[in-house]
């Protein structure tokens, strides 16, 4: 894989930093976190240790996604749920992918 | 592929913990006590749970990271050894202004720990019906009077076992009986299995200076507690942050130092580890905040460099998991 210059991993950064923000705060409202975006780091993971959440909650979590993204989040993709980041990637691979079919 | 780390990520590894801080805090002011000093909510630590918090220090630092694990008679600390100053005095403290009795448990009780893709058949086979049955975060008394409780560090299912040091050689015996003497292993391959897993010891892999933020461990806090430890430090640190941890996976040495791209310093790399699963550098960086996320593969001074989201992989244990839930 060919290496990123500064710039190029600035801007890609940045993008990405936009859409963990903007799933933090959809998040923090649709699970009324008592949080603040900074409060969640990136890598936390959503279940047992970490967030803590539970299974109800995951469904609250497909609901925010779909609604903040306009994405539908399919059963294969229930596995992704874990994390901040991993949510991101399925974010940015959905769009991808919507792309490519539009 | 070494010995212990081959044990532990491919069928099970049974380690003497022996050197791990445990300490026993039980009286009235129990929960308050340690409710006042750990960034978790030790009043919703009700008996039979663990909870992985931290000790913030008084300038929105990691003081020192640990389990807490409640139990019929009071809490259990547990931390890994480098802890053992910083908890002991933080106790200390405690029981001078608390109706508390703090017990250094090193000399009287025994901890192992079982761990690994089969560890679970193993335990179960040896210890009873009772263990598939303690999810993780939770504990329970064994019949024999040993505490098992499922904590984790590695990333695999991991039974971690506290009891009367006379009790220790038959629970050893009981486990070696099921495994054989060959699942007897020691703690070398912690760090990497740590580091893969994103999970950080304070003293190998948080300098400092670096902020409970920096370090990414701010989940381990309650930040709307009345009474958090430090909590002025805490907030006016939470939009300070001006290097993340983050994961990395390098093609090169395991080497520490100033991370450069392009001729600039972004960041310092500060732990590696040889990583026999991906079969390349794992490494613990803090790098510069905009830069830190996962998915940017950089030309750095150690070689092409990768960050990536946590865990750097899924274990097998959890692959089984997830295989079996499906």
């Amino acid at each position: 894989m060919t290496p990123l210059t500064l710039e190029q991993a600035r801007a890609q950064a940045s993008a990405r930093q936009e859409t963990t923000l903007k799933l933090k705060e959809a998040l923090i409202d649709c699970l009324a976190l008592e949080k603040e975006p900074a409060d969640i780091p990136d890598d936390c993971l959503l279940f047992g240790v970490g967030l803590g959440l539970d299974s109800v909650d995951a469904l609250e979590i497909v609901v925010a996604i779909e609604s903040e993204f306009g994405l539908r989040v399919e059963d294969e993709h229930m596995k992704e749920i874990r994390s901040i980041n991993s949510i991101v990637d399925l974010v940015i691979s959905g769009g991808e992918l919507q792309a490519e079919v539009a | 592929m070494s010995v212990a780390y081959d044990k532990i990520r491919n069928r099970a590894g049974l380690v003497d913990l022996e050197n791990w801080v445990r300490f026993e805090v039980t009286g009235s002011d129990a929960v308050d006590a340690l409710d006042s000093v750990v960034g978790g909510n030790v009043l919703d630590l009700f008996e039979g749970k663990a909870m992985n918090t931290l000790i913030p220090s008084l300038d929105g630092g990691v003081q020192a990271i640990l389990w807490l694990i409640a139990t019929e008679t009071g809490f259990l600390v547990v931390a890994e050894p480098e802890e053992a100053a910083p908890v002991a005095e933080v106790l200390g403290e405690l029981a001078e202004s608390f109706d508390i009795a703090v017990t250094n448990q090193a000399d009287t009780q025994f901890h192992m720990v079982l761990t690994g893709p089969e560890a679970e058949a193993m335990a179960e086979a040896a210890l009873g019906d009772d263990i598939p049955s303690i999810a993780f975060l939770n504990a329970f008394d064994l019949p024999s009077g040993v505490t098992a409780a499922r904590i984790g560090f590695f990333g695999e299912y991991e039974l971690h076992l506290f009891g009367a040091s006379e009790a220790k050689a038959e629970t050893m015996a009981a486990l070696t009986a099921e495994g054989g003497e060959e699942i007897i292993t020691d703690q070398s391959a912690f760090p990497v299995m740590m580091a893969e897993m994103r999970i950080l010891n304070r003293a190998r892999d948080i300098a400092d200076e670096a902020s409970v933020f920096d370090a990414g461990l701010q989940w381990m806090i309650d930040f709307q507690k009345d009474n958090l430890r430090g909590a002025d430090a805490l907030n006016a640190r939470r939009d300070e942050a001006s290097r993340s941890c983050v994961l990395m996976v390098v093609d090169g040495d395991a080497a520490t130092g100033a991370l450069d791209v392009d001729g600039e310093t972004v960041g310092e790399i500060r732990s590696a580890y040889a990583s026999e699963t991906l079969g390349k550098t794992v490494a613990l960086a803090y790098i510069d905040a905009d830069l830190a996320v996962p998915g940017l593969v950089l030309g750095s001074s150690f070689g092409v460099a990768e960050t990536v989201s946590a865990p750097a992989f899924l274990s097998k244990s959890v692959t089984n998991a997830l295989g079996q839930a499906a």
